[in-house]
């Protein structure tokens, strides 16, 4: 019984099969010596940066670990020497190691101050490192709610530029961001930082200018 | 004759050239995605291309990776070994002083590859400008690297790019005296 029962199966054809598999495989050699001749021909073309000068007043980002985070320098600076007084000619040497001794939280920063004399005068800057988890990462920048974007609609893009402060870790969200200010209208320069380096302002107008690029 | 031959014997067995294929067909699938991926995702290459501005200056590309500057100049790519210490002229040589202060007494001076990158766009600040694409590891000495063209008045400009990607800078056809490669 069981010996006729295969005897009565009949093989389905592969032929149908065969073929479909030998277009298939045709079908994917074009595929890759098209993908071989293109790859080496990829092409980002990219605004290229060179350094000006500007009168725009710079609005201060800092992009490290992966967020971003905008700050006022001057007004860190003011609240850092708030308890010290003015600086004046007998004590500045003293009000300088006072003010390097201050150090504040902000809601996304650890802020503190440095300053030195330096043939009489006063060098004074504002240290900022970010808050880890804090400030906009690459996904967020896209968000009209972000704050961001909400720094984009409330700054003048002719009085004001952006002015980045970029870890290595985080080049791709800078690139990003700069791409946001710039079809916002913007100017956008730029300085590495290496990493857990604080970004330090000059509030005394020493050190290099910030420019655009 | 052909009539009385078992009938398992009238066709050759596909299966084993269906195998084949198959196999083919996963390895070519898997070639051309690798490809794909290295070449057009994350480790696609970029191509640079200027302003078309007729007041442009040309940039001059340098790759800066903290130790060694890459220049792409009209004779190849030229690798640069940077020394950023800096030389004062002694009674017996040079005084090496390095960027953290440390001195040593030196016969010669070393970066003389660098004069000659400084010197070409000395010579051509008036049209061209150095493009630096700075690598990550290069963040922690950018400035004082930059410094050696300001203080030639060598207009810069920069950019950051990951580690290992590569650039190349893509000029108009006919863009004059270049000092960069196209690539």
């Amino acid at each position: 019984m069981t010996r006729r029962r295969t005897q009565l199966f009949e093989q389905p054809s592969l032929v149908p099969m065969a073929d479909m598999v030998t277009n298939t495989v045709g079908i994917m050699l074009f595929i890759l010596i098209f993908v071989s001749l293109s790859a080496g021909g990829v092409i980002i073309s990219r605004h290229l940066p060179r350094e000006r000068a500007t009168h725009a007043h710079p609005v201060w980002l800092y992009c490290a670990h992966g967020r971003i985070v905008s700050f006022d320098a001057n007004e860190l600076g003011r609240e850092l020497a708030l308890p010290l007084g003015e600086p004046s000619g007998a004590n500045v040497e003293q009000w300088a190691r006072r003010y390097s001794g201050r150090s504040l939280t902000t809601d996304d920063l650890f802020v503190s101050g440095e300053a030195d004399t330096e043939n009489g005068g006063l060098r004074q800057l504002v240290a900022v490192r970010a808050r880890p988890d804090r400030g906009d990462d690459e996904a967020a920048i896209r968000n009209s709610a972000s704050s961001f974007q909400r720094l984009l609609t409330q700054r003048s893009r002719t009085d004001d530029f952006l002015f980045f402060f970029v870890s290595p870790d985080s080049v791709r969200l800078f690139r990003a961001a700069r791409d946001r200010a710039a079809e916002a209208g913007y100017q956008v320069g730029w300085t590495p930082v290496a990493p857990d380096v604080p970004a330090r302002v000059s509030l005394s107008g020493s050190g290099r200018e910030a420019t655009i690029q | 004759m052909a009539n009385n031959q078992p009938a398992e014997q009238d066709h050759f067995d596909l299966l084993p050239f269906i195998a084949i294929m198959m196999c083919l067909l996963g390895t070519l699938l898997l070639v051309t995605m690798s490809m794909a991926a290295i070449n057009v995702g994350a480790g696609a290459g970029e191509g640079w291309v200027p302003e078309q501005d007729p007041g442009a200056k040309i940039p001059v590309l340098i790759e800066w990776d903290g130790h060694s500057a890459i220049w792409h100049s009209d004779a190849g790519i030229r690798t640069i070994e940077v020394d950023l210490a800096r030389y004062a002229r002694t009674n017996v040589g040079w005084l090496r002083v390095d960027p953290d202060g440390g001195q040593e007494e030196v016969r010669n001076q070393k970066g003389g590859d660098l004069k000659l990158l400084l010197d070409y766009l000395e010579t051509r600040k008036q049209t061209h400008y150095a493009l630096l694409a700075i690598r990550p590891e290069g963040f922690f000495n950018l400035r004082r690297f930059t410094a050696r063209f300001q203080e030639r008045k060598i207009e810069i400009g920069s950019e950051p790019v990951e580690a290992g990607k590569p650039i190349h800078l893509i000029l108009p056809a006919n863009p004059g005296e270049t000092g960069a490669k196209t690539q």
